[in-house]
């Protein structure tokens, strides 16, 4: 199956928030009321009730206007979640979505600190973006309705779905537009960091001016479970079994030992 | 055989040694299962793998502060007890270098040296599950409140975390055997199960040094 995505595209994105909206309202989660705090994000961050939100970052210089950023699950194609996942609650689908079953969640929050972003966010079990897959594997390849609901909701046409590699191609399009109308630092991205992301996002200025990390690393460091700590906990702990044991079967130690 | 008896193990201590161990055995218990997809079934004795993860990490609490009310509670007891596994005689290293003659004639060991109290491998499981412990116990609080901290630090404590259950488990395995089931010790089991008293005769020959101090 061909790998789908979502495109964001921050310089037509209003900051409406319609896309935080209806995320709520299709996923049936709950509004919390929140304190204002001089910015307009809101709430101010993820949370176990908001899979996602909009970002809005002042930018005074050189274009007096807001930075907005579509923050949530970034679906990566190498998703560290999914590696360290002990209970199989996440998986990655055919088609490149990451997604969860929540009966299977066990709340342990591996994935919240493998993720290179901290998205996964976990109350009673985990919640984020899954890219509506409910809505997404419903229709076939060619049924436009069958599309997440945020870029359903869009109104400004800054949201487009569909396939990966056709994404990517528009995206680089785009960017080269606005270079351009001036933005020399326009950029896709999420094309190739985390073995390509499934949301990409089209950014009139540098990652870091939206808050994203340029070069987001897979964490490594996990490799070491499944590669030492799994075999190494089973040795210790066999080994100390078997050693008993082997130690009764031979009848070792009869001359008495001092406990 | 001599029924003189001789007081091992206090009442507080035999109490709290049973209640640790239960805990830790549910905990590795759970742990492993949370762990090791592949022993996700183990969960299932709590009903889910949801609940054997609520239980880990909820009890990880009750693992913690037992220890920390005994101590504080019997602090004279555990400052003899500290005192004791504290002090490594020669007499320690000979023990720990022919492993107690428990694997004789492998390693060989005719002449076993005189213990005190606690022998020299008893000594070195205490220090292994003081430090264990306590590094289980930080590493878990660091993993209750994962959303508070850098993930790759999580995720250090994480491996720290696993790595000291699982040793601490093979060594709790060691320990069982050689109390409870090994012919020539496993009068201790009954020790720490019963009334904590102990054979004068067994004290004589396994505890030596002890038995001077006390007769003195």
């Amino acid at each position: 199956m061909e790998r789908v995505a979502y495109m964001y595209d921050s310089s037509k994105c209003m900051g409406c928030r319609g896309c935080q909206s209806i995320c709520k309202e299709w996923n049936d989660q709950e509004t919390v009321p929140t304190t204002f705090k001089g910015v307009y994000t809101n709430p101010p961050s993820l949370n176990p009730d908001t899979r996602m939100i909009i970002k809005f970052y002042d930018n005074f210089t050189p274009d007096p206007n807001f930075n907005f950023l579509k923050y949530q699950c970034f679906h990566c194609g190498d998703p560290a979640c999914v590696k360290v996942c002990p209970s199989g609650a996440l998986f990655q689908a055919e088609n490149g979505i990451v997604a969860f079953d929540e009966n299977k969640c066990i709340a342990c929050g591996y994935c919240h600190s493998a993720c290179p972003f901290g998205i996964p966010q976990i109350g009673k079990v985990i919640n984020k973006c899954d890219m509506c897959y409910s809505r997404v594997m419903e229709g076939s390849e060619s049924d436009k309705t069958s599309i997440p609901a945020c870029v359903k909701s869009c109104p400004a046409g800054a949201l487009t779905f569909g396939k990966r590699s056709d994404l990517v191609e528009q995206g680089k399009k785009r960017v080269e537009v606005l270079k351009k109308k001036g933005y020399t630092e326009a950029n896709l991205y999420g094309e190739n960091i985390l073995g390509g992301l499934g949301v990409l996002a089209i950014l009139k200025y540098s990652p870091e001016k939206y808050g994203l990390p340029k070069e987001p690393v897979f964490p490594n460091d996990i490799g070491l479970w499944k590669g030492i700590l799994h075999p190494l906990g089973v040795i210790m702990l066999g080994g100390a079994a078997g050693l008993v044991v082997l130690h009764r079967a031979l009848n070792l130690g009869k001359k008495g030992g001092e406990q | 055989m001599a029924a003189n008896k001789i007081e091992k193990h206090k009442k507080n201590t035999r109490i709290f040694h049973w209640l640790h161990l239960i805990t830790f055995i549910i905990m590795l218990w759970t742990g492993f299962s949370l762990f090791y997809p592949w022993t996700n079934v183990l969960g299932m004795t709590f009903g889910s793998l949801r609940n054997a993860a609520f239980i880990h990490k909820y009890l990880g609490w009750f693992y913690v502060i037992l220890p920390i009310i005994y101590v504080s509670w019997n602090f004279k007891l555990f400052s003899n007890f500290f005192k004791t596994i504290s002090t490594f005689t020669p007499e320690d290293k000979k023990w720990l270098s022919i492993l107690g003659g428990y694997l004789h004639p492998i390693i060989k060991a005719d002449e076993v040296p005189p213990q005190g109290k606690y022998n020299a491998g008893q000594k070195l499981l205490g220090w292994i599950i003081i430090v264990f412990s306590i590094l289980l116990g930080l590493t878990g609080l660091i993993m209750f409140y994962y959303a508070s901290f850098p993930g790759l630090l999580v995720r250090i404590a994480i491996m720290i975390h696993v790595f000291c259950g699982t040793f601490l488990g093979a060594a709790v395995i060691v320990h069982f055997y050689l109390a409870a089931i090994n012919p020539t010790s496993n009068k201790e089991l009954g020790t720490m199960l019963g009334s904590g008293m102990i054979d004068e005769d067994y004290v004589k020959h396994h505890n030596a040094l002890w038995y001077e101090e006390l007769k003195k």
